[in-house]
């Protein structure tokens, strides 16, 4: 079955009123992650530049959380007066982080300091010290450690963000699986496809007019097979092993308004065993009243343990009806599972920044949108202004 | 009093799922208004091909409403197949037209056919036959003329579009009188600020990478003062003369987003007088509602008659809790007033398609994208493709 876009919502989200916004620490990072965008060129920023554009952004986005992002914002020194000071601002600290540097201690120090959710990068690709040679599947041991610890930890949630190639796009239902499985520990999955710059004759990329230099470009392929994978194809291979996992919400591309640039998945279950999933009715029902109460709207909830009032919604939602029936069929079968807690998971599918047809495709509506120089950016494109002060733009060489 | 982004509704429009598509059916015209971007190119479009870009942008934007614009749609000889074809796609047509070509005839068939909207062009700066040295006030009596054929017919809305210019701007407070003095009869007003493509040694105009010449567009001006009027410009002009006409809702620019590319104020009122206006949250809810129950957003609603059950929205917004209160002193006054019958006007003050600091500034969440060769494109760009093959590219000189 391919994806029906109008049974699929599309988040109100705009540069305006947007649930997610995004600040950068530092750029310094302890890993060489292919399909990193992001160059050594400051190391650790001030912390009142910081809080500065946390102020900023939250002033031109009004968003929710604010992904703490970098380089490794582990090592930044400040990083717990960051996320103290974004949850004074009234948002959800997030953290994208390796983990590297991850302690029981620092947890501790960060969820005291209000941090409402860890965002682990993990994956093959990254060859850390002690996983080199590690298959992606095997990387769900890693991934099972950190989500242990969080669990542990408690009132932090979990998620994971997995750059997808061609080499390991085979793997993406074992991941799919293991978060599944862990649905109580596991809030959130972004499964992002590996994007770069295409090196063609007959195509330059330039800047405000000026021709630059590819070789400043980090992610730059001669095959495009390596730099193509979409989200409509993830989705195809994990239909397979999922039949009834569908997605519920998307945002589209700005150029090319036929890609989904996020595809968002909605599973619904307790820690035994995963239900169903929820449609685009809750997603619609979630953002209007979030944004009707609070004034913002919400990239995810304060608490994904949505528990068993979840299911009232069967009565506008056929998707929730399925998985109410699926929780009666197993309730029958062992009553028990009546105290189950159920859980909200989501599994997003991403394709990021890319060249379409010449075309830069942003995400229309992206939610990682971060301040520069005052400016509202687009986070993915923060080394193009870094280096070549503005967004690369790609043309035609007639030479 | 200074707008207060906080207070107002960013519309939840996007791309792809947008109340607003746009069609071309013609490029030729019998007016030649300064500030028009069309250029006669074409002559009248073949209805087939007509046919399949309303679907296509039906397809794309999932829009309810479709304006038929041009050129002056009313010389399109299949213009009543046009609307009817709209109709029967289950959304609502609305015209864009200068009205010289309104006959009772035509506008009956109009809406026979099931036109839900017309939006006359009507202001000083066209020097139509018969207006020439008319002041912005005098044209009210155009408007007028109009106005009650339409009331007259029944059934049809009716808006205006008046472009503003430095030298008119100060009548803005007139045309506003006037729209409020009919606000049974005139649902919707929109006062665009003049934009041309600015002229001048600090920038130049390329196309994939190409200077391009842009002397001979009839939407380029080397006269830089002429195309900086802003809504926010504009709103302080009317709040001058109007108490409490606060904005509800806006949109912002693509690239500068502290601008205000739409700007709406809803009046609320009976023909005898306006009682105030409606707030964010209103907007909000109407936004909220159409959408989950019609899968849609909606730029208007087919019946301006909100009725007296609007004010039960006090509940949730104060302006709305104010205009009630109005009404409420009102009646005490005249209990007459009781009987009236209770509307709904939007005043819209827009910013359009704009060089700003250098780069495009559109509207973020357009609500007139069209579908050109294919693609959704922002209509007010249309004769970039046409002429160039591509939206324009400004290239800010360095000092």
């Amino acid at each position: 079955m391919s994806i029906e876009r109008e049974k699929l919502y599309r988040f109100p989200w705009s540069k305006t009123d947007n649930p997610g916004g995004w600040v950068e620490v530092t750029d310094d990072c302890d890993l060489s992650c292919p399909g990193c965008y992001r160059y050594r060129l400051e190391g650790h920023r001030p912390l009142e530049e910081v809080k500065n554009d946390i102020i900023a952004c939250q002033r031109m986005t009004n968003c929710d959380r604010i992904a703490i992002s970098g380089g490794e914002p582990l090592l930044y020194p400040h990083i717990v007066e960051v996320v103290e000071f974004i949850s004074s601002q009234r948002m959800k600290p997030m953290l994208l982080t390796n983990g590297e540097k991850l302690t029981w201690e620092l947890a501790l120090a960060l969820k005291e300091a209000g941090l409402v959710q860890f965002y682990f990068h993990v994956d093959s690709g990254q060859q850390r010290p002690g996983w080199a040679g590690k298959n992606e599947a095997e990387m769900n041991k890693l991934r099972q450690h950190y989500a242990d610890l969080v669990w542990e930890l408690g009132g932090v949630q979990c998620g994971y963000n997995v750059t997808v190639f061609r080499s390991t796009l085979k793997y993406i239902p074992e991941i799919v699986e293991w978060t599944r499985s862990n649905i109580s520990k596991v809030q959130h999955l972004s499964l992002i496809t590996f994007r770069g710059f295409l090196l063609k004759k007959g195509m330059k990329y330039m800047v405000d007019n000026r021709t630059i230099e590819t070789s400043l470009l980090q992610n730059c392929y001669d095959d495009p097979g390596e730099i193509s994978i979409t989200t409509d194809e993830m989705f195809r291979i994990l239909e397979n092993y999922f039949p009834e996992q569908h997605p519920c919400a998307y945002l589209s591309g700005t150029t090319a308004q036929e890609t989904y640039k996020f595809l968002i998945i909605l599973n619904v279950g307790s820690r035994d065993e995963i239900y169903g999933g929820l449609g685009a009715r809750t997603v619609e029902l979630a953002q209007v009243f979030h944004h009707l109460f609070k004034g913002k709207y919400c990239a995810f909830l304060e608490n994904q343990k949505v528990g068993k009032k979840i299911f009232i919604l069967s009565l506008l939602d056929r998707k929730v009806r399925k998985a109410f029936v699926n929780f009666l069929k197993a309730f029958i079968r062992n009553p028990s599972r009546i105290f189950d807690g159920i859980y909200v998971q989501c599994i997003n599918l991403q394709q990021p920044n890319e060249i379409i047809k010449g075309k830069k495709n942003l995400c229309d509506g992206c939610l990682n949108m971060m301040i520069y120089k005052g400016e509202l950016i687009n986070s993915c494109q923060l080394d193009e202004y870094r280096l070549f002060g503005g967004p690369v733009t790609s043309c035609l060489d007639k030479n | 009093m200074s707008i207060v982004r906080e207070k107002l509704y960013r519309f939840p429009w996007s791309k792809t799922d947008n109340p607003g598509g746009w069609v071309e059916v013609t490029d030729e015209c019998d007016l030649f208004c300064p500030g028009c971007y069309r250029h006669k190119l074409e002559g009248h479009r073949p209805l087939e091909e007509i046919e399949e870009d309303i679907i296509a942008c039906q397809k794309i934007t999932n829009c309810d409403s479709m304006a038929i614009a041009g050129g002056e749609p009313l010389l399109y000889p299949r213009i009543i197949e046009v609307v009817d074809f709209i109709s029967r796609h289950k959304m609502k047509p609305v015209i864009l037209t200068n009205g010289e070509k309104l006959t009772w005839e035509l506008a009956s068939e109009l809406k026979k056919a099931g036109l839900a909207k017309i939006h006359f062009h009507v202001d000083s700066g066209q020097e139509r036959p018969g207006w020439t040295g008319k002041t912005e006030i005098e044209m009210n009596e155009l408007r007028q003329r109009f106005a009650d054929l339409l009331w007259e017919l029944g059934g049809i809305q009716c808006g205006y579009n008046v472009t503003i210019f430095r030298s008119t701007l100060k009548y803005l407070p007139d045309i506003v009188e006037w729209s409020r003095e009919n606000i049974h009869k005139v649902q919707h007003i929109s006062l665009i600020a003049f934009r041309s493509i600015p002229l001048t040694d600090s920038i130049i105009y390329t196309i994939n990478g190409e200077k391009i010449d842009l002397g001979n567009l009839q939407n380029s001006t080397a006269s830089l003062s002429d195309i900086t009027i802003t809504t926010e410009e504009m709103f302080g002009v009317l709040e001058n003369h109007f108490a409490a006409f606060p904005p509800s809702a806006y949109l912002s620019g693509t690239s500068a987003p502290i601008t205000y590319k739409y700007l709406i104020i809803l009046n609320a009122g009976s023909k005898h007088k306006v009682y105030g206006v409606l707030g964010a949250k209103t907007v909000e809810l109407v936004q909220a509602f159409y959408h989950f129950f019609k899968g849609r957003y909606c730029a208007f609603l087919r019946n301006p008659r909100a009725g007296k059950k609007v004010f039960l929205l006090s509940l949730f917004d104060k302006d709305v809790k104010r205009a009630f209160f109005n009404f409420l002193k009102a009646s005490l006054n005249n209990p007459a007033r009781l009987f009236d019958k209770i509307y709904s006007q939007s005043i819209h003050l827009q910013q359009p398609n704009e060089i700003f600091e250098g780069k495009p500034n559109l509207c973020d969440g357009c609500a007139n994208m069209m579908v050109y060769r294919g693609k959704l494109i922002n209509s007010c760009r249309l004769d970039e493709y046409r002429m160039f093959g591509a939206p324009i590219v400004p290239v800010a000189l360095s000092k």
